[in-house]
């Protein structure tokens, strides 16, 4: 059994190439390996710092989350080790629950090494009425006015794998799709009487 | 404008904002964005919008991790903090708790003989190969769709396609163990349970859905049942009879 465990872990370039692909086979692999490599870290981060180890389970998660689309970015390059990434995404994210909390006090590190991050690959993590009013939205779409999205701006899929994907005859017609399927996004938002109290 | 000139438009503000623009353009563009308050404002709508769409989209990949942590974490003890300044009876009555908790932990492991029923799923998983391809015939668009989706591993999109597909064709099996696995995929266990119960009396395919049923049992860590469904394997089924006694080995 060891050895099955020892096959799961994999070096930085590996799980990088993991996150990706485009196949959900590989890309779970990766992150079974981010589990088994990094978890413990952020979960003693987290419970050295006020949390449980609930807490450290979800901020692990959302981590995973932004550490998957920042792979994904066409000018992704990996400037320190997976694991300070990792590091410094989580802390960033814990860090934002201690603020919103107001239970912000001196973090005890538990990884010395860090990397900035740009405040804006979290926005997409916040509970806030903007993003609940885009995602009702992306739900008012028809199923594959929505996937296309998804895959485009979430999951920062390359346009030729969309229209692969999606069936597409070609590249040209996915991008055509995907404005086509934003402008219907944005009429709807702009219309909804709330639009205009949160400043869109 | 026309709606071409709109889409380049829009298209332009996407690039800026996956900073996709060279270091000269993206110069220019940042200019033009102080010049004209409307494009700016529409830089900022875009951004809301990308930002929302993400937002809607990342449950069910946050459910993917949910059922990652289950599989890599389930067995695995959780981290404890105290502080030692502190320490009062209930603290005490917690460590006992805690012992108590890990005492029957270890003699449930001892009598498991170490299995790691997730470690063993994960070792054995991959998804069943659906394959629609027929003998000289193009696939219609659907199925393409379907083959593409399932192949590449996209679940969410292939969940749609087969319910499509086996509304078009509900005795196709090859399609109802690809949906079960889909659904598995898709963190929906239950339907995926009752979708391989529905093939147990297959001739061609009884093997293939007490073989996942196993390695979902295994996953959930349910031992007896796991045996139970891969024992159900026949001697004449080739790799996956010896997958499945190689399996009932480690878990005997």
């Amino acid at each position: 059994l060891s050895n099955i465990t020892n096959t799961q872990r994999l070096t930085d370039a590996e799980i990088i190439t993991g996150l990706q692909s485009d196949q959900q086979r590989l890309q779970d692999q990766a992150f079974r390996a981010m589990y088994l490599q990094y978890f413990a870290l952020i979960e003693q981060f987290v419970v050295k710092n006020s949390g449980k180890a609930d807490d450290a389970a979800d901020v692990f998660q959302d981590g995973l989350m932004v550490l998957f689309r920042k792979a994904r970015e066409t000018d992704f390059a990996l400037t320190a080790s997976l694991k300070t990434l990792t590091y410094a995404i989580c802390r960033n994210i814990w860090l934002m629950r201690l603020r919103k909390l107001k239970r912000e006090t001196q973090l005890t590190e538990v990884h010395q090494e860090t990397v900035g991050i740009a405040a804006s690959v979290f926005t997409f993590l916040e509970d806030n009425d903007r993003n609940q009013l885009v995602a009702r939205g992306l739900q008012s779409l028809g199923d594959d006015c929505k996937r296309v999205l998804e895959l485009y701006y979430f999951e920062k899929t390359r346009m030729k794998t969309i229209a692969q994907l999606m069936g597409y005859t070609g590249e040209q017609v996915a991008k055509n799709k995907k404005s086509r399927c934003m402008k219907k996004l944005r009429e709807w938002v702009l219309q909804q009487p709330e639009a205009k109290e949160m400043r869109f | 404008m026309m709606n071409r000139d709109q889409d380049q438009y829009w298209e332009e503000i996407d690039n800026f904002l996956d900073r996709r623009h060279p270091a000269d353009a993206l110069k220019a563009f940042e200019e033009r964005m102080q010049q004209s308050p409307q494009l700016a404002a529409d830089v900022n709508l875009q951004r809301s919008l990308q930002h929302g769409v993400a937002y809607g989209s990342s449950k069910a990949l946050k459910n993917r991790l949910r059922q990652i942590h289950q599989e890599t974490q389930g067995s695995q003890s959780k981290i404890v903090s105290m502080s030692p300044k502190r320490r009062s009876w209930q603290t005490w009555l917690s460590v006992a708790a805690v012992l108590a908790v890990a005492a029957l932990g270890v003699i449930f492991w001892i009598q498991r003989s170490g299995i790691d029923s997730k470690a063993l799923y994960a070792a054995n998983y991959t998804p069943y190969a659906l394959n629609l391809t027929q003998r000289g015939e193009e696939l219609p668009e659907s199925l393409a769709r379907l083959d593409a989706s399932y192949s590449a591993g996209d679940f969410s999109s292939a969940a749609t396609l087969l319910d499509q597909a086996l509304e078009a064709d509900p005795n196709n099996a090859s399609l109802a163990l690809a949906k079960a696995i889909t659904s598995w995929e898709n963190g929906q266990s239950e339907a995926a349970q009752k979708q391989l119960e529905s093939l147990f009396d297959h001739p061609l395919l009884k093997d293939q859905a007490y073989w996942y049923a196993g390695l979902f049992a295994l996953q959930k860590g349910k031992i007896e049942n796991a045996k139970s469904y891969l024992s159900e394997i026949k001697t004449d089924s080739g790799n996956l009879y010896q997958r499945a006694v190689a399996l009932l080995e480690a878990l005997n």
